[in-house]
């Protein structure tokens, strides 16, 4: 049965769109009749405005006819997390405190994918204030996980990760703080890149921690992602934080070559108290890159024992300062399970937080060295399987994830088997602001197809009345 | 009677219901077994944690 667009790549459509095969109003048409039938279910979109993407699927397609065709983006429907400033529109992070915010101006890599001819379909729920892993979110409703709907789909970008998964948006752009980019796309079976810290502006993206925060794709191909990081990357003045590393054309380094690389294997954190099918699926992954001519090297870093440490000391502390004023004002606008993260944030101490940080340096020099010796690190993803929405079991899901947080490191998740008919993340860690390598690894493995082509089974039903 | 972390937050201005503080406990609780052993790890206190970034002008 042939797809329809809206289950199409951005690198399938972007040439059908450049030739004129394939028009942005019906694709985003395609995507938008999807939203109206099946988000009901799924409940990823906070809002969409069917008008006003018509609209600018409109102008896109006007652009193109008179030969201004921008690029690989142009056209291409995106929903984005409800975390990022659209100008003139509202965005509410989740909460109910900023339920009617509105921004006067658009986050950096809006207006970067703005002026790329991007045609936005709307806003994607999350978890309230992104201080979570569930997207059960008590003022938007929970999200759910497209390929077992009683499952949550991860988070906080859990919109995101379930409207890639269920084709209700091209690709999207998460934010990932301690694996909110990672966590959803293993859940939902896409991709999920965190890039390296600095990378990405945030100018125009509402905090959760400062120096743990990254924006980052969301897709359903490790080439969308390297295409969409290729457009949102750079430095930016209104972000101090993003660091003046050229850009690099991601896409270049697919070549799905790993012959002679080494893939490092951290045992005593990363595949401690790991479910064993998770286990299973991660091997051999590790065994069929082997089979492509990758080396592995079991490789230790003990300042991993205390990275949990870090991360809560650092999010907490940071966290707990941003929403310092309206915990003690209006306690009971927040979320029952973020009101009580919210208020411990408020106990931690200058020494906690600053032993983090120490802990954090130790930890990027242990990186640093074992990079010395492979090119990549390979993981999983989620110790456990998505659970179901409301079980307490959702609180420990970024133990793997957050160490790339604390190191700034990028870090990918890919979609490595399916187990009890819910999608297996496989996480790939590299140096800093070599994504090239880590999304070239991602590539290499993903021509294994461990899916086999498989999508949710609800939409494969669904789909065939669409 | 509330706990330390409790009258903590309370002294800070921040609301903590009996409920609440049941909770908050056994959060802290938590917390503090993360830092278990920490102080045989971490590094000497001259180890530079944070960065003083300079901004110049253009």
């Amino acid at each position: 049965m042939s797809k329809e667009l809206a289950q199409l790549s951005i690198s399938e459509l972007a040439p059908m769109l450049r030739e004129r095969e394939v028009s942005p109003v019906e694709l985003t048409q395609s995507v938008i009749n999807r939203v109206k039938a099946l988000d009901k279910e799924i409940n990823s979109y906070v809002e969409y405005n069917e008008e006003k993407a018509v609209e600018s699927a409109k102008k896109a397609e006007r652009e193109i006819i008179n030969g201004e065709y921008k690029g690989a983006l142009h056209g291409i429907p995106m929903a984005l997390k409800d975390i990022l400033h659209i100008k003139g529109e509202k965005s509410a992070f989740g909460s109910k405190i900023h339920k009617d915010f509105i921004s006067n101006e658009d986050a950096t890599v809006v207006s970067k994918l703005k002026s790329t001819g991007v045609v936005f379909t709307g806003k994607l729920n999350m978890h309230e204030y992104a201080w979570g892993g569930t997207t059960n979110n008590p003022h938007f409703g929970p999200t759910r996980n497209p390929w077992n709907l009683e499952k949550i789909p991860g988070g906080s970008s859990g919109g995101s990760g379930a409207a890639v998964a269920a084709d209700l948006t091209i690709a999207s752009l998460g934010t990932d703080t301690g694996g909110s980019i990672r966590m959803p796309a293993a859940a939902c079976g896409i991709v999920g890149l965190k890039p390296t810290h600095g990378r990405v502006s945030k100018s125009g993206c509402f905090p959760l921690s400062w120096s743990l925060d990254h924006i980052g794709p969301m897709t359903k191909t490790v080439e969308d992602a390297a295409i969409l990081l290729e457009y949102i990357s750079g430095y930016d003045a209104n972000d101090p934080t993003t660091v003046s590393v050229p850009v690099d054309q991601y896409t270049s380094y697919l070549t799905g070559d790993i012959k002679g690389k080494v893939i490092g294997i951290e045992e005593d954190y990363f595949f401690h108290n790991v479910d064993e099918k998770i286990e299973l699926f991660v091997r051999k992954a590790i065994d069929q890159m082997e089979a492509m001519g990758a080396k592995v090297e079991i490789v230790k870093i003990p300042s991993l024992k205390y990275a949990q440490f870090a991360e809560m000391m650092t999010c907490y502390a940071e966290g707990g300062t941003i929403h310092a004023k309206n915990i003690r004002e209006r306690p009971e606008d927040f979320g029952e399970d973020i009101r009580l993260d919210v208020k411990l944030a408020q106990a931690i101490s200058s020494t906690d937080y600053l032993q983090a940080q120490q802990v954090r340096n130790m930890m990027k020099r242990e990186f640093a060295k074992v990079f010395e010796k492979v090119d990549v690190l390979l993981a999983p993803m989620l110790p456990i399987l998505p659970p179901d929405i409301g079980d307490l079991s959702a609180n420990n899901l970024g133990v793997f994830s957050c160490p790339a947080n604390l190191t700034g490191l990028p870090a990918i998740s890919l979609p490595c088997g399916m187990s009890e008919g819910l999608p297996v993340g496989l996480q790939i860690i590299g140096p800093a602001f070599e994504e090239g390598k880590v999304l070239n690894f991602a590539y290499a493995y993903e021509k294994t197809n461990p899916l086999k082509g498989m999508k949710p089974p609800f939409l494969m039903e669904l789909n065939k009345s669409l | 009677m509330k706990s330390a972390v409790s009258n903590l937050l309370i002294s800070m201005g921040v609301d903590v219901n009996e409920e609440e503080a049941i909770l908050l406990e056994s959060r802290w609780e938590e917390l503090q077994q993360l830092k278990k052993d920490l102080d045989q790890v971490i590094p000497n206190p001259a180890d530079i944690a944070l960065r003083n970034v300079v901004m110049k002008e253009k």
